[in-house]
């Protein structure tokens, strides 16, 4: 499903360069729940924002479903990204100006899907979260736990077939951290690919493979 | 997808009350300031009231002597008028005015200040004054010396009270008591060259006749039989000025003739030979500077704004947006935002006019927003939305994904 090849990623600033990924080669099969461990700055969320397409590697190669993607423009990968990918942040990144029904339908609205399908949609989603009781809450009326669910309710209303989640538990107590863990179980049995980044070994250990990364590395 | 950019437009306005009030209190400030002047500049160009054939007519009201030491420049004088202007062929009809001053008149104690302009009797011919009441001053009142005068609508409200007759009444004027003989409908004193509220034949304004000075006080108004006649006209004139003698101790002699706006408007940048072209000029650059300081606010304004919403232009990307949709929603969510400062403005400068004609603070003044005047104005805003939002949003759009979700935090 996701395949990674040789990647490599350095940040350029006028002063300084980091090295952020080194030979990262990776290979995810359709339907697998794999989560990536490792310290505080080692490039998980590097590593993960290039599978997403939401950074470009400096080197290497990325192919999702079987389409080479470092070469596309920018109108491609945004329709790539809207209809292949759903990502969900550790500080979810709901919209505040926006209530939770329009933040969910925001994938669609970069499809053509009509206005009432979008909201039905919506719906859906939210009831898969277990909150369809607050659709016109606005993101600061909601806990942290709530607003995580509004974030995968988002992530899963297009049906993306890849599901990328950078530390969804990491703002959360453990309870609502299980639960948050529970619904992604659920989407992975029901097909999703889903790649995590986790701090949480209890967290970890719920996935079927655990990917360890050490300074840009990738460890086992 | 429009609908959706005016959801989110709303949404955003809605939840940040200070930057929308700070953002249309700029663009309707903005917007007040240019459509009050361009209904004066409309009212001066589009209204022909009381010359509905100002392109038939030449204006001679500049008189230029000058040597190697000195210069000198002023009106025209009777001698001017009688000796040389009265033998043109091309024109068929001469006539002029003076100044515009003013002078007091004592009613049951009650002092009144009123704008008086002397003229000959063919000034009413080469106007079109709507008479009210009455009649208008003829050559042969001249000659007989009468002491007759009209005066306008507004003057006759404000000495005798609104709508009654005024005609047979009279004024003490500059030591004289005058009779109303006619009463007309006043024009803007935009039109400074024919505005007075009381009209005086010039036999009343003290003129030697023995002086053959070339400079006077008057206006003279020169109508071809058509419009297509003035360039001859106007060459006849010149073709006169060339073989008029020179006083002694001066050099060369100058005398204008020039269409309504360029006598105007040369009058109103006084002394300087600037034509029309110049004035237009001054009058685009004002109008482009007034727009252009608050455009750089706004763009700044919005920039900063964007900024904050880095993280949501970083979401959209990331759930499919591509960079041009997100220019688009931006200078959507600008162009809203000045339309509805721009229809604030509309109001608030129709309130404002209405205040300057009811005051009656430009006398005869009939200043309204007509529909060119919301068509130029929307020109504007459209043009004031596209400039100060296309470039932040070009520039939010080029942001990379994860350093604005990053700023975002
Ligand atoms: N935009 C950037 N510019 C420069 N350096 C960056 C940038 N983003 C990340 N880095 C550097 O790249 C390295 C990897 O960062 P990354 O965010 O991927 O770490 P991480 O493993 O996700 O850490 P954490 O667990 O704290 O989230 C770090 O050393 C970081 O300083
Ligand atoms: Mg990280």
């Amino acid at each position: 499903m996701i395949e990674l090849k040789n990647i490599g990623k350095v940040y350029r600033t006028d002063t300084i360069e980091t090295l952020a990924l080194q030979q990262v080669n990776l290979s995810i099969r359709k339907g697998e729940f794999v989560s990536v461990m490792g310290p505080s700055g080692c490039g998980k969320s590097t590593l993960l924002n290039i599978m997403g397409l939401l950074d470009m590697p400096s080197e290497g190669q990325v192919t999702i479903a079987g389409k080479r993607l470092e070469r596309l423009k920018d109108k491609e990968l945004a329709s790539f990204r809207n209809h292949n990918i759903g990502f969900i942040f550790q500080s979810y990144h709901l919209i505040p100006d926006l209530p939770v029904v329009d933040n969910v339908e925001l994938p669609l609205l970069y499809r053509s899907v009509s206005a009432k399908e979008r909201r039905e949609l919506a719906k859906e989603a939210l009831e898969k979260v277990g909150l369809s009781n607050r659709l016109r809450h606005y993101p600061s009326q909601l806990s942290g736990g709530q607003k995580q669910r509004v974030a995968i309710a988002r992530a899963i209303v297009g049906r993306p077939e890849v599901i990328l989640a950078d530390e969804p538990t990491g703002n959360l107590d453990s309870a609502m951290g299980q639960e948050v863990m529970d619904i992604l179980q659920a989407l992975n049995r029901d097909g999703s690919t889903i790649v995590m980044v986790t701090h949480d070994p209890n967290m970890a250990q719920q996935t079927h493979r655990l990917v360890r990364m050490f300074d840009g590395s990738q460890v086992s | 997808m429009l609908l959706n950019y005016l959801k989110i437009t709303f949404a955003v306005l809605k939840r940040h009350p200070f930057f929308t009030f700070v953002s249309l209190f700029g663009i309707c400030f903005t917007m007040t300031v240019l459509i009050v002047v361009t209904a004066f500049v409309d009212d001066l160009a589009s209204s022909g009231y009381p010359q509905p054939e100002r392109d038939r007519n030449l204006y001679v009201n500049r008189v230029k002597l000058s040597s190697d030491q000195s210069q000198m420049m002023s009106n025209a004088s009777l001698y001017l008028i009688r000796h040389y202007l009265d033998q043109l062929k091309t024109p068929d009809k001469i006539g002029f005015s003076g100044l515009m001053n003013t002078a007091d008149t004592y009613l049951d104690d009650r002092k009144v200040r009123l704008y008086y302009k002397y003229s000959d009797a063919n000034f009413w011919d080469v106007t079109r004054f709507k008479v009210l009441e009455g009649r208008l001053y003829t050559n042969e009142d001249l000659r007989r010396n009468e002491k007759v005068i009209v005066i306008t609508n507004s003057a006759r409200d404000e000495l005798f009270g609104k709508n009654q007759s005024a005609v047979g009444k009279t004024i003490d004027l500059l030591n004289n008591t005058f009779r109303v003989i006619g009463v007309i409908q006043e024009c803007s004193i935009v039109h400074f060259l024919l505005y007075g509220e009381v009209y005086i034949p010039y036999t009343f304004a003290h003129i030697n006749p023995t002086d053959q000075n070339l400079m006077g006080p008057f206006t003279v108004i020169l109508r071809a039989p058509s419009a297509e006649k003035v360039p001859a006209m106007h060459r006849e004139l010149q073709d006169m000025v060339g073989r008029m003698p020179v006083p002694k101790d001066m050099k060369t002699l100058t005398i204008r003739a020039d269409g309504y706006f360029e006598t105007i408007t040369r009058i109103q940048n006084s002394g300087s030979e600037s034509t029309l072209q110049t004035f237009y000029l001054i009058l685009a650059t004002v109008a482009l500077s007034f727009m252009l300081l608050p455009a750089v606010n706004l763009v700044n304004l919005n920039i900063s704004r964007m900024m904050e919403r880095a993280s949501e232009i970083g979401i959209r990307k990331a759930f499919g947006a591509s960079s041009g949709t997100l220019v688009w929603q931006f200078v959507t969510e600008n162009v809203i935002l000045t339309i509805l400062g721009g229809i604030l403005a509309i109001l608030v400068s129709s309130g404002i006019l209405a205040l300057i004609n009811g005051q009656g603070w430009i006398p005869g003044s009939d200043l309204a927003v007509n529909w060119r005047i919301v068509l130029y104005a929307f020109g504007l805003i459209l043009f004031f939305g596209l400039l100060s939002g296309v470039y932040p949003a070009w520039r939010m759009s080029r942001l990379q994904i994860a350093s604005a979700l990053k700023g975002g935090e």
